[in-house]
């Protein structure tokens, strides 16, 4: 529900951020051959303010695109907003009688009454102060709880076969079976193909992990081979992936064209070829 | 890199509504507004203040100003073949004190001159030029002076005189220009140090003598003997203006006793009378200004006096005037004639011709329509009756509305910004004023008188009234928005010499025009004005027209004033 809410909210914001630049800049370009009032809190142009104005909730609209983080969109959102009530604040401290009297080229732009474009200023602003605050708060009380539902994967012990759950960051780290005392392990360090053990007195069990990533945020996930084909939420950005089988990609060397097979998450990475032993940056087929 | 594709498409989304409702705005304006704005304010109207026409003697060439893209330019007219030609331009741009000046056509209509000040920077001198009276084409430039040339006469058909002011202003020289035989000019003071009193008029007597008015006094320098000499001196009638007729040697004096208004004539030295020949009636004189504008219930019309002829002619105009020159049997008319492009006239008393010689419009209008201005009278709480032009919107429809800009003013003749106020869709009232200051005083009375009659109009939208003023007429302009400020929307100040209270006025829109290069106060507290007016809530339009000073002296400039306008009444 929450991931969802910000999704949500952050698009909306992305469509107001990007109308309300589109808006400063067209009244801008409308105006062009007016002289604007200063702006008495800044002590710039009316035109500079909202040149400002409009890049900045440009850029804003931006990072809400191409960032996935939804905690900094969120944080970026709410500076914005803050920025903006304080800029409402310092008008009224100057004693202006609130920014009617700066938005006439706005309101004529757009054939609108200089009261109803004050009006839909406001609205804008309170919305993304509001929503942004109230989704930050919401999301940082609802973390430890989603940690501890999201979190847990279920495994059997391969020595006794009793349910043992695990939260995914444990993954690789050892432990006594809950049930019979066995060391196991939750995860491995190595590669997806590791070596089954059974060691001396203390029976070690080294679970075959798959390194896969999300598709929503392109984190890296590890997971026990018998967790295939079950949906949990990612730990890193909270979005319901299915977990599979990572898929392999495929390349040539640039230096002596042999074929080199990979996972897709090692893209970017840089190993030795192989085959003739020089270094390659794994890159995605073309 | 992570892309949120949903989020891009709604930004795109966004933008292309923001555009789109923009664009909505636009079209539902009047169709074609700014190119109708444009077009209006390109047209190069007669300059509303200097405005004057010169035809030489024998009526086949004019001379005229008219506004070019960037200043006022002087254009020479064969009326033979109505070729035009620019013969200088006085840009708008360091324009100085002083306008272009006349200084008339030699007797036999071989040359004119005019006198230029400066307006270059480093261009300390005035500079007369002479022209080919035929032609057009210049002849010499010289350079005259470094104070104001405005009294010339033409002694002969190669040589003038004129006069002009030493630096301060205390000491005149009198000083000719002839061509000597060899061709070349030649420019020698004559005279030095008339006297500190102003000269108002200068007249040849002959190829070497000249008159002149200073104050109440006339006085005569004949340039054999160097010598000026007071050859009159008003005791009980005070000499008001004279002229000279050298076709009978007399001087004719208006003058005034107490409040009456007489004529006397004179010839000295040989007919010198202290009081001179009484005359009871203006006399046929060819330098006597034998036309009167009179106004009949609300229409223009002429009382005309031809050359030879002591009958007053009744001549009818069906439209403004904004200059008329009589000269022997021809009336020249800068004005507006219904249906017709404002322009000038030459209507000639012996065939009974009326032509237009020069239209403001170069090609007939694309997109604006031209509106003829309604006349009619009003009176006023204090009295006073006078006339109100009204132009109507273009396209008026049947139970809409339209909003009213009303003014005051003292010009008739053509002005883009009624034009486009009526093309958008708005009413534009001026009440007529005797001149520039005569009136000023009843401004408020008279666009209240106006207000009244216009309130009648259903078709009026009285929530939608503006105040129009230029320069002095904003201070009572400012006093009524203030003083009944629940009847205005707003107001329109063209180079405002005093701007509304803010603390007073309730009024939620506010036009400021002002010339870039008025004087930097002037400036500065407009801009102050402006960051006052946005700090208490209220909407200021505010323009600085690049190159123009207080008054706007060129088509750039009056283009720049009627797109202002435009976006103001219309909110493009």
């Amino acid at each position: 529900m929450q991931p969802k809410l910000i999704r949500v909210f952050t698009g909306s914001t992305v469509a107001l951020l990007a109308a309300l630049a589109a808006a400063v800049f067209l009244c801008n370009w409308a105006s062009e051959t007016l002289i604007q009032p200063h702006d008495p809190v800044l002590l710039i142009s009316t035109r500079i303010l909202f040149w400002i104005l409009g890049a900045v909730g440009s850029v804003l609209a931006l990072i809400c695109i191409f960032v996935k983080n939804p905690q900094l969109k969120l944080i970026l959102i709410l500076w914005f907003a803050l920025n903006l009530i304080i800029y409402g604040i310092g008008l009224s401290w100057v004693g202006a009688h609130g920014a009617y009297g700066y938005l006439g080229g706005l309101a004529d732009t757009f054939g609108l009454s200089t009261s109803t474009a004050e009006t839909i200023l406001k609205a804008l602003f309170v919305y993304l102060l509001v929503g942004s605050s109230a989704l930050l708060a919401w999301s940082w009380l609802q973390k430890p709880i989603v940690k501890t539902e999201a979190a847990f994967i279920k495994t059997n012990c391969i020595q006794c076969g009793g349910q043992i759950a695990f939260s995914p960051q444990n993954l690789g780290q050892k432990m006594s079976c809950p049930q019979c005392q066995s060391l196991i392990t939750l995860g491995s360090p190595q590669p997806v193909a590791s070596k089954p053990v059974a060691i001396g007195r203390s029976h070690e069990v080294l679970v075959r992990t798959l390194k896969i990533s999300c598709t929503s945020c392109g984190g890296h996930i590890e997971f026990p081979t018998n967790f295939f084909g079950e949906r949990i939420p990612c730990p890193h950005c909270q979005a319901t992936i299915t977990l599979q089988k990572a898929r392999n990609l495929k390349m040539s060397c640039l230096t002596c064209d042999g074929r080199i097979e990979f996972p897709a998450h090692a893209v970017g990475q840089k190993i030795p070829c192989p085959h003739c032993k020089m270094d390659i940056t794994l890159k995605e087929p073309a | 890199m992570f892309l949120d594709w949903s989020g891009l498409w709604l930004a795109a989304m966004s933008v292309l509504f923001v555009f789109a409702w923009r664009g909505w705005v636009v079209a539902h304006q009047p169709a074609h507004l700014m190119a109708m704005a444009e077009e209006l304010g390109s047209t190069g109207e007669f300059s509303r203040l200097y405005n004057k026409l010169y035809p030489n003697h024998s009526n086949t060439c004019l001379v005229y100003d008219r506004y070019t893209e960037s200043g006022m330019g002087i254009y020479f007219c064969n009326l033979a073949d109505n070729k035009k030609k620019m013969v200088c331009e006085q840009p708008e741009k360091n324009w100085s004190w002083a306008d272009f000046g006349m200084m008339g056509w030699s007797p036999d209509d071989t040359l004119f001159a005019c006198v230029f000040p400066p307006n270059k920077p480093g261009q300390p001198l005035e500079e007369i030029i002479i022209y080919n009276g035929a032609t057009g084409e210049e002849v010499i430039r010289l350079g005259a002076g470094n104070n104001s040339v405005r009294n010339f006469a033409w002694l002969s058909n190669r040589s003038f005189a004129y006069v002009y002011e030493l630096s301060g202003g205390n000491n005149h020289v009198v000083a000719t220009i002839e061509q000597k035989p060899d061709g070349n000019w030649i420019q020698s003071p004559v005279f030095q140090n008339i006297g500190d009193k102003s000269i108002t008029g200068l007249v040849a007597t002959s190829s070497h003598s000249i008159a002149w008015q200073q104050e109440a006094s006339l006085w005569a320098l004949d340039f054999t003997d160097g010598n000026p000499r007071n050859i009159w001196e008003s005791s009980t009638n005070q000499l008001q203006s004279f002229t000279y007729s050298d076709k009978t040697g007399c001087f004719y004096l208006n003058c005034t006793y107490e409040t009456n208004s007489l004529q006397i004539c004179f010839s000295p030295p040989t007919q010198w009378h202290p009081q001179g020949a009484i005359l009871d009636k203006p006399v046929a004189d060819d330098k006597l200004n034998n036309a009167i504008l009179q106004r009949e219930g609300g229409l223009n019309a002429l009382y005309v006096k031809t050359d030879g002829s002591s009958k007053w002619v009744h001549f009818p105009w069906q439209g403004q005037i904004q200059n008329y020159q009589v000269n022997g049997d021809c009336l020249y008319i800068t004005g507006e004639l219904t249906n017709q492009p404002p322009g000038i006239w030459k209507c000639d008393f012996q065939s009974g011709a009326s032509d237009q010689i020069v239209s403001i419009l170069d090609h007939p209008l694309k997109y604006a329509q031209l509106v003829n201005a309604v006349s009619g009278t009003f009176t006023n709480s204090v009295g006073r009756s006078a006339l109100y032009q009204i132009w109507e919107p273009t396209h008026l429809e049947t139970g809409k509305k339209y909003p009213l800009i009303i003014g005051q003013s003292p010009y008739e003749g053509w002005r883009p910004y009624p034009q486009i106020a009526a093309n958008g869709g708005c009413f534009f009232v001026f009440a007529r004023r005797p001149s520039w200051f005569e009136g000023l005083d009843n401004w408020s009375e008279d666009v209240m008188a106006v207000y009244d009659l216009m309130a009648k109009n259903p078709k009026v939208d009285l929530g939608k009234v503006y105040l129009f003023g230029v320069s002095a007429e904003t201070y009572p302009l400012s006093q009524l928005l203030a003083e009944k400020a629940d009847l205005w929307r707003g107001a329109i100040l063209f180079t405002p010499g005093s701007t509304p209270d803010l603390s007073d006025v309730r009024t939620t829109k506010l036009l400021i025009l002002a010339g870039e290069d008025e004087d930097a106060d002037t400036v500065k507290r407009l801009i102050d004005y402006q960051d006052q007016a946005a700090k208490n809530g209220i909407v200021l339009n505010f323009t600085l027209v690049k190159g123009a000073q207080h008054i706007f002296k060129s088509s750039a400039s009056e283009r720049e004033e009627t797109l202002q306008i435009a976006r103001f009444l219309f909110g493009i």
